[in-house]
């Protein structure tokens, strides 16, 4: 329900946009219990990356 | 998530293994356990807690993990393990949560863990087999965040805390776990730091060189084609002065009066052009000749060497060139040189082995052979190079006065025929002049444009190749411009749309709470509204429009903050079940009744730890058609361990 909602605010967003934050947001919950992740960058580098190659 | 079952061994006071299995049935939906104070309803709280989160989950010490009657009936030495197992459901897939604690009975009074408590999580799938899941905490997370978890598995006791004043905080970091409020801020922060990162690579790559190169080739290749375009021009033009000197110079051969002296001069200027092109190639044997100068110099050296290795050679510190190879492989036939053959131990055979101590090996007597014969060659050639040199002098020499003969002869010829009594003698000589002039001019600028073009020529491919570097540069820069756009954009986006998605869910959990309060609350004509301000803050309207919350009964209190949770829980769409410890203790009976009514409709499972007097009469009444399956905890005091009983009807 949340994700639909962010889904429908965003819908103005180019897709490409729209699949980095949801991608994003999927690591950030997975990861919501550690203060300061660690590789968490490198992840979210390596999602723009491959959203970058799929256009 | 839906909670199946709960597996405790030797867990608190909860001895052996002991289970409980949770009410799944869409109606009767509702899990209730029966349990007097201390007889373990916050211990199932805590177990529930400890599998799924472990250690963390509390905040202060919660006592001893280990069933202490488990530990007192081990044997020193051995080891009694605590388990405690979650058999739950998440969209649809079945998963077996379990964590153990191994403890070591060390003597009859103390005892120690065995490491850290271990996690595991296994995915059943539809055939029955188990998979073991990496990274299980990460898997919990993505199901029931930790952080939420408290809204969700909670002490009824303490629930009013959200609508306790001064509380506005609690209030503002549950509406932010919940739906995922600081999931969006975290994924702003750190997408804002990746388009950072990507910035700084932007500058470091992008230094502007190109820019400059490219203007830098777009005029060398301009110069050059002004350069080659005034060259063919110029060229044409000296073609054209060299045809018109030619035809001036037949024209005056013509005249009978001068036909002479004009095929003469005709004659010394093919003879000069001849002897260019002689001195031009004698100039060019020079200079080649002059390069190899050194050989000259290096004659002297050469000779001495030569004279050092033969003087060596004479006193036999160069032995003679008796091969090492020839003379090992007389031996090895046992033949002599001349056919004879000899024996070993014999004379001929003991001199050849002493003539093999005296041979030279072979890769120096191939040193000194090689040396000796590139020194006679650097000699030989040393001792050609003063003649050769000497002889390319004279030659450019005789020349040169060559040169200067045709010269004189020219002049001479040229004086008279401007000297000529027949004026079309003097205009064609004039005319020539003025052509030869314009010619020679020619000739000088063409020569200094193909120098000039030599020049910019080769400047070209050097200045193509750092172009191309450069370029390389430029595309990788370009791909980390796209990265950093996208990177940008989506932290962007998450900022324009966080306050958007902030405000709808604060309306959102106001209009849920709003309707579930007065479906809840016996003043409902008294408190006419909730309010969730944009600070955060929970508050009741009384019938007047005032806040009312400073007024409103402990019991009250409760109620509207079970309405929060419920509303957050009915906005967020998360799948969770309520379990709630000890909730209607302070709860006037038609609160109760209310929401032993309305409870099991707003969460899919719900599980209630109560107290006897918590559910009686009226309350127990309205609850039972929602009840799928009851337990008791019976507490035994000769053992001080509690045993799940399950009701049966």
């Amino acid at each position: 329900m949340l994700e639909e909602k962010i889904v429908e605010l965003l819908k103005d967003a180019d897709p490409k946009v729209i699949r980095v934050i949801l991608r994003v947001m999927m690591i950030e919950q997975s990861k919501l219990h550690q203060e300061k992740p660690r590789g968490l960058n490198l992840e979210i580098r390596q999602i723009v990356e491959e959203e970058v190659k799929k256009a | 998530m839906k909670l199946d079952l709960l597996v405790l061994s030797n867990f608190r006071q909860y001895y052996g293994d002991q289970t409980i299995r949770f009410a799944s049935d869409p109606v009767r939906n509702v899990t209730v356990i029966n349990g007097n104070n201390g007889a373990g309803k916050t211990g199932l709280l805590y177990a529930l807690n400890w599998c799924l989160y472990g250690e963390k989950a509390f905040e202060g010490s919660i006592g001893e993990l280990t069933n202490k009657r488990a530990l007192a009936e081990a044997p020193p030495s051995s080891e009694v393990e605590t388990k405690v197992q979650v058999r739950f459901r998440h969209a649809g897939i079945r998963y077996f949560a379990t964590r153990t604690l191994t403890q070591v009975k060390v003597d009859q009074n103390s005892w120690r863990a065995v490491g850290k408590s271990q996690f595991t999580l296994m995915r059943i799938r539809a055939t029955g087999t188990a998979e073991q899941l990496m990274n299980p905490d990460a898997q919990i997370e993505t199901m029931l965040p930790s952080n939420v978890r408290t809204y969700f598995f909670f002490d009824g006791e303490k629930i009013d805390r959200f609508a306790a004043p001064g509380h506005e905080e609690d209030v503002k970091q549950a509406i932010r776990n919940v739906l995922q409020i600081e999931v969006l801020e975290r994924a702003k922060k750190h997408l804002d730091e990746v388009a950072k990162e990507y910035q700084k690579e932007l500058k470091a790559l992008s230094s502007g060189r190109l820019q400059d190169l490219l203007s830098q080739d777009e005029s060398l290749r301009s110069q050059l084609e002004l350069t080659k375009e005034k060259l063919a021009n110029l060229v044409k033009e000296e073609s054209a002065a060299k045809r018109l000197l030619e035809e001036l110079n037949n024209r005056i051969i013509e005249v009978k009066a001068v036909q002479e002296l004009g095929a003469r001069r005709k004659l010394l200027e093919n003879n000069r052009t001849a002897k260019e092109s002689d001195y031009d190639q004698c100039q060019l044997e020079i200079k080649e000749l002059v390069s190899q100068g050194y050989i000259g110099l290096a004659g002297r050296v050469c000779a001495e060497a030569s004279a050092a290795l033969e003087h060596k050679r004479k006193h036999g510190q160069i032995p003679s060139g008796v091969r090492e190879v020839f003379i090992k492989d007389l031996l090895d036939r046992l033949e002599c040189v001349c056919g004879r053959p000899f024996h070993t131990h014999s004379k001929e055979y003991d001199h050849l082995e002493n003539l093999l101590k005296k041979a030279v090996p072979s890769a120096l007597e191939d040193l000194v052979s090689r040396t000796t014969s590139d020194l006679v060659l650097v000699l030989s050639k040393g001792q050609t190079f003063s003649t050769d040199l000497g002889h390319k002098l004279e030659k450019r020499k005789l020349l040169e006065e060559d040169f200067e003969r045709i010269h004189d002869q020219l002049e001479e010829i040229n004086a008279k025929l401007k000297d000529s009594p027949l004026e079309e003698v003097i205009a064609l000589e004039n005319k020539r002049d003025e052509v030869s002039l314009r010619k020679d001019d020619l000739v000088d600028q063409v020569a200094r444009l193909r120098n000039k073009q030599d020049d910019l020529q080769p400047q070209l491919p050097a200045l193509q190749k750092q172009l191309e570097k450069e370029k390389h540069q430029e595309t990788k820069a370009q791909d980390v411009l796209t990265r950093f756009t996208l990177a940008r954009q989506a932290a962007d986006t998450v900022e324009n749309i966080f306050e958007d998605f902030a405000a709808s869910m604060r309306d959102g959990i106001q209009k849920e709470a709003r309707e579930i309060f007065q479906s809840l609350i016996s003043k409902a004509t008294q408190f006419t509204d909730i309010r969730l301000t944009d600070d955060y803050k929970l508050d009741v309207v009384d019938r007047w429009g005032y806040p009312a919350r400073p007024e409103m009964s402990a019991g009250e209190r409760q109620v509207l903050s079970l309405s929060f949770i419920a509303g957050m829980s009915r906005i967020s769409g998360m799948e969770a079940p309520l379990v709630m410890d000890t909730p209607f203790g302070r709860l006037h009976s038609v609160h109760r009744e209310n929401i032993v009514e309305r409870l099991p409709e707003l969460s899919g499972q719900l599980t209630l730890f109560v107290q006897d007097e918590e559910l009686r009469g009226t309350a127990r009444k309205k609850l039972e058609s929602r009840i799928g399956v009851e337990y008791n905890l019976e507490f035994d005091h000769t053992t001080g361990c509690t045993r799940v009983v399950e009701v049966t009807q």
